[in-house]
């Protein structure tokens, strides 16, 4: 905890800040070559959490201990929560789901790779010298470096965390974009409630419900080639099924207390 | 520290993701995958910004966190849905990919 | 700081009319939910309003960071009036299929709330939420269909492919942060311009930023969930995405394009230039194979895409360049238009036939002449003018982009007007496909006739109207479009 301390406070060449910076620096690399190497899915979850933790502690290290906070309440929190919710709930824990070709693994890898080196060598050199320490008392930067300006001037005495400073920033300029991220929480709600209701049974699903289980999967892929603009044989069965949108009726948010099965049978 | 190295370790997480992306099949992980991108875009604004000395790179990133949290509720709920109605979350089931 | 609300008004009567959209759907039972679509027709007209108030004025707002001009009236006025003909043509659609009616509203409210905003955004930051604000409701209202297999699988895909993409354009965007140390576009400007434009890195990052606008134009290579998505959506949800999604997409392109990278337009204006003649070829190559009208519509509105991108590629810099790129802008905004009138005309008509019999193959539309004239005289009407047919107001949509290669004539400029016009021909082969079947072909025994409701009727009236007057006069609208001038904002 001291180290992290001395860290926000940071400083030019400041040793905690090194320091912590290669641990998460490695944290976060290692975690992030195992998030898509590792064949467990659970594990997978929990490693990605470990980089989003130790990006956490990157903030730290960048004098930005607002966002290292929120990293850790919104990211590492709830959404890998979501995450680890949702792979617990379909329960599909180990899933052996690599790209099967191994052409396509080969290019992947080299795409990446190469997209890696292109950026590296773009950044090693300009951004890496001394004159691009952060803080006042790094040699002055040349014209093809960066030069990097820290945020403690920007923060002046009173507000060594940052808080006023971004929050000064995101109540004026930004407060429309601030309130469009209320509407955008507000769909995201809105959307996994109607998403993931299963008890909305619309006429279209009424045959699905009473036929045998199996049929409705069948009928739907029928519709699917149909759409995708197959020949007239399985188009005309896909026609059918269409052709079953019947008249409206009342809709009705109750449950109908016919228990959609075919829904479980995953 | 040279704030480069920041942007080395954000480069090499981008890119570690997209492989992720190109590499796995399962839809859960795919998208973890396409969070790691986020997260380095954020180490990225977050690096900037210190570099600059300026706010905008920090609300930058407070944004990319919430429409990630709004984006994760959704695709996890379509993801609940599909695997509801298929059993399997492979991406690579033809219907799916056929480009 | 003040806050111009005047300027922000539209904005806030769609949010409020989506907000009671919401509330209206709980207090209503069963049949009664329906009339949220009036409701929302409501908030639309009077948004359409408050947007009028605002032509000619230009406000700036929130620091620099929200602009309403003229130009940005032009296409909020766009949004609105796609958005008006989408609720009329949904009213019977939701109703029947019984979807979330009340949550559907406010999606498709909440995503034209995100295009409204588009034009208006000089800032980094506001065009990304702007540009999730229209695809987060959009994920959702593709998944809605969500008991069929194919849709569920349609709108993970979607959703998959759109997250990646803006992951990537946000990757761009942090890289010119990096650079320019402001989010601001015209701040950008500014500050890439001069010896830094020529470094690699910096190219790379607005080649990311334009990746994710892109995606939302279906540009191709970005184009894969278009036709998939399409289909595997309610049909009103397609509508959207082919036009007022699309149209947003070029908002934002032409904003963070002509703006923030002008300096580097050399760069990115030729490779729009090769990615529209790629989008057109390839669209129009693979929309000769369809079999299905919707997957047809959505091959040809990729085509529609590489057309409208075409005035990108002409952008430049330079001594003469606000001249060239004025013009491209206008040749856009025109194209833009025009599209939107037919397009949406097309899907309403597609609407009409699938809705009572679920038929949406092209054969299925053979003799649509006997069972509804009117429909058939709307899809010949629609479709003539997609692929470019005098008297109809494709033909003048193509006429702008040709007028706007012209405003300086360049090699590269002509290579583009040579593919404009084979692809139009080549468009013509199944644009006329289909008006043979509706016209020519003998229909199926046993299909009831047609009877499409007012609201659908009218919407096809109104939009064939609309084609034809503006095929012979679209001096209505260039008069409108040839006013703006974005580059002189930057």
């Amino acid at each position: 905890m001291m180290l992290l301390a001395q860290a926000a406070e940071a400083g030019a060449g400041n040793t905690a800040e090194v320091l912590l910076f290669w641990v998460f620096a490695v944290l976060a690399l290692g975690s992030a070559l195992a998030l898509i190497t590792m064949r467990n899915i659970v594990h997978a979850a929990l490693m990605l959490v470990l980089n989003f933790l130790s990006i956490a502690g990157l903030y730290l290290t960048l004098e930005s201990a607002f966002l290292s906070i929120i990293q850790v309440l919104v990211y590492a929190g709830a959404i890998m929560v979501l995450f680890l919710f949702v792979i617990m709930l379909l329960g599909v824990d180990n899933d052996d789901l690599l790209t099967s070709e191994p052409t396509a693994r080969v290019l992947a890898v080299a795409g990446g790779a190469l997209l890696a080196g292109a950026l590296l060598f773009a950044f090693v050199g300009p951004a890496t010298s001394p004159a691009s320490v952060c803080g006042p008392d790094a040699p002055a930067a040349a014209p093809d470096q960066f030069d990097c300006r820290g945020l403690a001037e920007a923060y002046g005495e009173d507000d060594p965390s940052g808080v006023a400073f971004v929050g000064r920033t995101m109540f004026t300029r930004y407060t429309y974009a601030f309130e469009l991220s209320a509407l955008l929480l507000t769909v995201a709600t809105i959307g996994a409630v109607i998403l993931a209701r299963r008890q909305d049974l619309a006429p279209e699903d009424e045959d699905e419900v009473d036929g045998v289980p199996g049929a409705p999967a069948d009928g739907d892929d029928a519709a699917a080639l149909a759409r995708a603009g197959l020949p007239a044989t399985e188009r005309a069965e896909g026609g059918e099924h269409h052709a079953e949108v019947g008249d409206p009726e009342p809709e009705d948010h109750e449950p109908s207390g016919s228990p959609d099965d075919h829904e479980r049978r995953g | 520290m040279a704030i480069g190295y920041y942007f080395i370790v954000s480069a090499l997480l981008f890119s570690i993701g997209l492989i992720g992306v190109l590499l796995r099949r399962n839809a859960i992980v795919l998208f973890m995958c396409i969070e790691l991108m986020l997260n380095s875009v954020n180490l990225t604004l977050a690096a900037a910004a210190r570099m600059w000395g300026g706010p905008d790179g920090q609300v930058f990133v407070f944004f990319v966190i919430v429409v990630a949290a709004a984006e994760a509720v959704v695709g996890l709920a379509l993801i609940v849905n599909l695997y509801f109605r298929r059993g399997t979350l492979d991406v690579d089931v033809p219907q799916l990919l056929r480009w | 700081m003040q806050i111009d609300f005047i300027a922000i008004l539209p904005e806030i009567i769609l949010t409020v009319t989506a907000l009671l959209v919401l509330a209206a759907d709980l207090a209503l039972r069963g049949d009664a939910k329906q009339f949220v679509n009036p409701l929302a027709g409501l908030g639309t007209v009077a948004a359409i309003i408050a947007t009028v108030a605002l032509w000619g004025s230009e406000r700036v707002t929130f620091g620099t960071m929200y602009v309403v001009d003229d130009f940005a009236v032009l296409f909020k006025l766009l949004f609105l009036g796609t958005l008006l003909a989408i609720l009329a043509i949904s009213w019977r659609y939701i109703a029947e299929h019984r979807f979330f009616q009340g949550e559907y509203y406010f999606l498709l409210l909440t995503s034209f709330i995100g295009m409204l905003l588009m034009p208006s955004s000089r800032d980094l930051i506001m065009l990304f939420i702007a540009l999730e604000t229209v695809s987060v409701p959009a994920f959702v209202m593709v998944g809605m269909r969500k008991r069929d297999l194919y849709s569920s699988e349609s709108a993970l895909k979607f959703f998959l492919l759109g997250v990646l993409a803006a992951a990537l354009m946000l990757f761009g965007m942090s890289m010119v942060y990096g650079f320019a140390g402001t989010t601001d576009l015209v701040g950008i400007a500014a500050a890439i311009s001069g010896e830094t434009a020529s470094v690699p890195l910096l190219l790379g990052s607005v080649m990311l930023v334009l990746v994710g606008f892109g995606f939302k134009i279906s540009a191709v290579p970005f184009h894969f969930w278009a036709p998939d998505t399409y289909s595997g959506a309610p049909m009103p949800v397609a509508a959207m995405l082919a036009v007022a999604s699309k149209a947003a997409g070029f908002a934002g392109l032409v904003v963070v394009a002509f703006i923030a990278f002008e300096p580097v337009a050399d760069v990115w204006g030729p490779m729009l230039g090769v990615l529209a003649v790629l989008t057109m070829t390839v669209g129009n190559l693979i929309a000769l194979q369809q079999r299905d009208l919707i997957r047809l519509l959505a091959y040809s509105s990729v085509a529609q895409a590489g057309y409208i991108l075409i005035p990108f590629g002409l952008a430049r810099t330079g001594p003469g360049a606000a001249v060239v790129n004025a013009a491209a802008i206008e040749a856009v905004v025109f194209y833009l238009i025009a599209y939107a009138v037919m397009n949406v005309g097309a899907f309403a008509v597609a609407i009409a036939v699938e809705r009572r019999t679920g038929l949406r193959s092209i054969a299925d539309y053979a003799g649509l002449s006997g069972r509804s004239p009117l429909l058939a005289m709307g899809m010949t009407v629609f479709l003539l003018s997609l692929g470019g047919a005098p008297l109809t107001v494709g033909l003048w949509a193509k006429f702008a982009i040709l007028e706007a290669i012209a405003v300086d004539i360049t090699l590269f400029g002509i290579v583009l007007a040579g593919f404009l016009v084979v692809n139009s021909v080549i468009a013509f082969f199944y644009y006329l496909k289909v008006v043979r079947t509706v016209w020519m072909d003998e229909a199926p025994a046993g299909l009831p006739q047609l009877q499409p409701g007012f609201n659908l009727s009218a919407v096809v009236v109104v939009l064939m109207v609309g084609t034809l007057v503006l095929g012979v006069l679209p001096g209505l609208v260039t008069d409108f479009s040839s006013v703006i001038s974005i580059v002189a904002a930057g």
